[in-house]
């Protein structure tokens, strides 16, 4: 049965260190739910929180309505997926499958049926007899997967259970893993501190800073309209340019003649306007109100990555898709600089609020 | 709304701890309580009374105060640190030849290695007492020819039987060292034109020093408190271990007050000893991993020979105490002494006589065993898994003994369960007890040692799978943890069957054990029976290491 997790006011503290002063969240109830944030961040405590690994130093953790803080972990009817995989090294696959069945006293005969059905569900049932040093790593975190769905918990929750593989099978496996996620309907969290594979798997993110809750949305929030200067910086790439914002809200480059946008609040003064490669629309510097000279040029395959060097010593990334263009552009030319101005993000001088 | 606020009730914050580690955490502790700390602060506290029941200062100035009594002091220091010095002087050239050079008969040097550190001490002085003794085998054959080698007794004989029974320290120590540093090290200094004696000395051996300082504890630690030896070989020369042992134990005259100060005097050296060994190596260690091992190269065919040579004879001399048992065992015998030709009366004696000594020693080792398997198990668990500053301090409890000499154990244990309600001086409960709390560290440092290296994520898969962390100890951690402790367990085994030391304070007629009865048998002049006891013991150690090895154990020290 998936449960929804309320997390309220929750503070963790190792001796004097605070890791976590004061964080609530709610999950909904078959989420995918993504803990996205730098290392030391506070994820995995969190995460263990949520376990029953670490202890709750204040607040409330409850799944449904049931507060859980004092149930100890092994009566939270959670499955647990582990970077390391931590598949018990003594058991065949197939034991390690029916391992939490067994704990759960489960009938011989539905015990065999589920084991084999998640087996099967994994891509591993003909590996069952063999024991976990024979197989390879992504088959090892397939048994760990197989072996936390198993039991139908409540709540699944996965700390970077993909930072082990290599890069290909990274993608091979967070494929599979929000494909089981979707077909069992298990309220998920997943630890992660790679912004792709959380963008691609997950319903939710919060993004972590600090113990805090950065900002909380769907992939596409997050990435289109980050919250504050720490969420546009952490996810994708970012140049921060300082602009002036007039009684009227006009938003202007010092110096320039306004862009096309506007601050939605009431604000006066220095603000930052935040910009991603693929909204920088190169020209010609000839008639161009802004402009920079290429310092750098990295062909990717299928963009040209600029660093471009404006006034004032700053420094704009750009990119430029080659289905736009025939030649990339020269290291050392002068090129006029525009944007693709719904996209651009606006935020107050200290970086904490947007103000669009 | 707020619950962080909420201060939960003393019984709320007990039942949070009321778990099943926090329990076990408990009882051993209580356990320390009564069977470390008890006996021991009654013997520091004893020490510092008088025959009169006064509080005084009396027996340290008695001891200090009296020639006899602290020469003994003098003595044992200058046997310890010659012992350390002698050893290393032999253990380091012969680590470095077998780590560095083919040698010829490598394997059989390992094997007479380990043979003769896994001997109990008095079989080595007994058979060079047995050579060159007054009516030695080799003394009487020299005096036919006007020849007189002087004495094997006194502080040369003591030193010479220590080195060869303690050498095997340093060599196994230090090879282990020398094999896995990495050979970059050495080659660059060669590249800098370091080369020969120099580069071993200013590059190789400095690298490794904390791993020789060990080594050489350990010599001057087991040299400080065995006691076997300079019994039989000590003859007037005496040393504190066996003053303490008069002391306490002789018929006339003997002042169990003084034996008290002495044993707290002798337990002071080790952990002063321990102590600045431990800052010394937390200094001086340096992080080596063996990317790159060394290379075991040829030597020119003069220098190998020499070599092999110099290692072959260590080797050899250090088995001929066994070899010169064994012989010995099948001799006739005619009461005391030996008459021509060979029979196995001697183990036929045994066999009927003293057939309870042997299944004494095999009971009390396996129970000692078994018991410090469990320990080993839940202390090593608490003390890596569950750090806390109590687990920090049973940690220390259990680690203690390490440094009390096995004679000091036993008095300790004898003084504190002669009486009371745990009576249990003279049984062999006290025996097991006294071999559980002397080999306990070594088990649990070779148990800490393995639950490192299992991922604690392994129990917590087990955990979140909704088995209770007791179930998942115990069918999980247990079983994991199982191959590595069993190994280790081998070599306590081993340890225990030739325990002598703490034995002989506190054996009775019905707890006498192997080792104690070689020592009786040979002040009572049974050589034979004395030869088959110790050959026997020898067979078993070796059928045991073999299981040793079976099992997967390389860590032999
Ligand atoms: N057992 C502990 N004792 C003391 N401090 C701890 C402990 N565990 C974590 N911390 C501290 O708490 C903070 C959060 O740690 P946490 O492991 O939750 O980070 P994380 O976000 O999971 O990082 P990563 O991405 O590196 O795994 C860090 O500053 C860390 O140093
Ligand atoms: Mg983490």
């Amino acid at each position: 049965m998936p449960h929804s997790v309320h997390i309220r006011s929750v503070m963790k503290r190792y001796g004097d260190f605070i890791a976590i002063p004061e964080l609530s969240l709610e999950i909904k109830e078959g989420e995918f739910f993504t803990l996205l944030g730098p290392s030391g961040c506070g994820k995995t405590t969190l995460l263990r929180m949520i376990a029953g690994f670490n202890e709750i130093d204040g607040g409330e953790i409850s799944f449904d309505d049931r507060v859980i803080n004092d149930l100890p972990a092994h009566k939270r009817d959670i499955g647990m997926v582990f970077q390391n995989y931590a598949i018990f090294p003594h058991l065949t696959v197939k034991e390690n499958v029916a391992y939490g069945l067994i704990a759960r006293k489960v009938p011989a005969a539905e015990k065999e049926e589920r084991t084999q059905k998640a087996m099967e569900l994994m891509h591993i049932a003909e590996h069952s007899a063999k024991y976990p040093q024979q197989l390879s790593g992504g088959q090892q975190q397939r048994v760990a997967l197989a072996r936390a769905v198993v039991i139908e918990p409540s709540v699944l929750l996965m700390d970077e259970p993909l930072s082990n593989l290599d890069a290909k099978l990274r993608v091979e496996m967070r494929l599979v893993i929000r494909e089981v996620q979707q077909k069992l309907g298990i309220t998920t969290v997943y630890v992660t501190h790679d912004q792709e594979e959380a963008l691609s798997v997950s319903d939710r993110i919060a993004v972590m800073n600090k113990g805090h809750v950065a900002q909380l949305g769907t992939p596409l929030d997050i990435y289109l309209r980050p919250a504050n200067t720490f969420v546009a910086d952490f996810i994708g790439i970012t140049s921060f340019i300082p602009v002036q914002v007039d009684a009227e809200g006009k938003v202007a480059i010092l110096g320039k003649a306004p862009l096309g946008i506007r601050a939605a609040k009431s604000y006066t003064g220095m603000a930052i306007l935040a910009v991603r490669p693929e909204n920088v629309v190169l020209k010609d510097a000839e008639g161009s109100d802004f402009t920079g000279r290429i310092s750098t040029a990295t062909f990717l395959g299928d963009s040209v990555c600029y660093e471009i060097d404006v006034e004032g010593g700053r420094r704009i990334t750009a990119n430029q898709y080659m289905i736009n263009t025939d030649s990339p552009r020269e290291v050392g030319q002068t090129v006029g600089i525009g944007f693709l101005e719904k996209r651009l993000n606006l935020f107050d001088p200290s970086g904490e609020e947007s103000l669009l | 709304m707020n619950a962080a606020l909420r201060v939960p009730s003393f019984q709320e914050r007990l039942a949070k701890r009321l778990n099943f580690w926090n329990v076990v955490l408990v009882l051993l502790l209580l356990l320390t309580l009564v069977f470390i700390v008890y006996p021991f602060g009654q013997m520091f506290y004893n020490s510092l009374f008088n025959a009169d029941g006064e509080f005084s200062f009396a027996n340290y100035q008695k001891f200090f105060g009296r020639r006899y009594y602290y020469n003994a002091l003098f003595n044992s220091l200058k046997i310890c640190v010659t012992v350390t010095i002698t050893s290393l002087l032999i253990g380091l050239p012969m680590a470095y030849l077998t780590s560095r050079f083919h040698i010829l008969g490598k394997r059989f040097v390992d094997i007479a290695v380990v043979l003769s550190l896994l001997s109990p001490p008095f079989i080595g002085a007994y058979s060079w007492i047995l050579l060159f003794g007054r009516s030695g085998v080799v003394t009487t054959f020299l005096a036919d020819w006007g020849i007189d080698i002087g004495s094997i007794y006194g502080f040369k004989g003591i030193v010479m039987v220590f080195t060869l029974k303690l050498y095997p320290f340093v060599y196994l120590y230090v090879s282990g060292a020398l094999s896995s540093m990495d050979a970059s090290l050495e080659e660059a200094s060669a590249n800098l034109g370091i080369t020969g004696l120099e580069r071993i000395m200013r590059v190789t051996f400095p690298l490794i020093i904390p791993t020789i300082l060990s080594s050489g504890l350990i010599v001057f630690m087991t040299a400080l408190a065995d006691f076997g030896t300079p019994m039989l070989l000590g003859e007037g020369y005496k040393v504190l271990p066996v003053l303490i042992y008069d002391e306490y134990l002789s018929e006339v005259g003997s002042d169990t007050y003084l034996a008290n100060a002495m044993s707290v005097i002798i337990v002071c050296i080790s952990a002063t000893v321990l102590f600045i060994q431990k800052k010394i190596i937390n200094r001086k260690s340096y992080n080596m991993s063996a990317l790159n091992p060394p290379a075991i190269t040829h030597l020119p065919t003069g220098k190998y020979l020499l070599a092999s040579g110099f290692v072959l004879l260590v080797a050899v001399v250090s088995l001929f105490p066994q070899i010169t048992v064994a012989y010995t065992s099948f001799l006739k015998m005619n009461g005391p002494l030996f008459v021509d030709g060979f029979s196995l009366d001697s183990y036929r004696y045994i066999m009927f006589k003293l057939s309870r000594n042997i299944s004494n020693t095999f009971m009390f080792a396996l129970a000692a065993l078994a018991v410090m398997i469990m320990l080993g198990l839940l202390i090593s668990y608490i003390v890596v898994r569950r750090r806390s500053r109590a687990s920090g301090l049973l940690d220390f409890l259990v680690m203690f003994p390490y440094v009390l000499p096995g004679s000091v154990l036993g008095i300790c244990l004898v003084m504190a369960f002669n009486k009371g309600p745990i009576m249990i001086a003279g049984t062999m409960w006290i025996m097991i007890l006294s071999y559980t709390i002397r080999k306990l560290p070594f088990t649990l440092r070779s148990s800490v040692g393995i639950l490192y290296q299992i991922d604690p994520s392994i129990e917590e898969a087990s955990i979140s799978l909704g088995v209770s962390p007791m179930k998942t100890f115990f069918t999980v951690m247990v079983k994991l943890m199982m191959p590595g402790l069993l190994s280790g367990a081998v070599l306590s085994f081993i340890a225990v069957i030739n325990e002598v030391s703490s034995t002989i304070i506190l054996y009775t007629g019905r707890t006498v054990t192997m080792s104690v009865t070689i020592f009786s048998e040979i002040n009572r002049a049974g050589y034979g029976t004395a030869a088959a006891l110790a050959t026997l013991l020898s067979l078993i150690t070796i059928v045991a290491l073999i299981i040793f090895r079976k099992l997967g154990g390389k860590d032999v020290a």
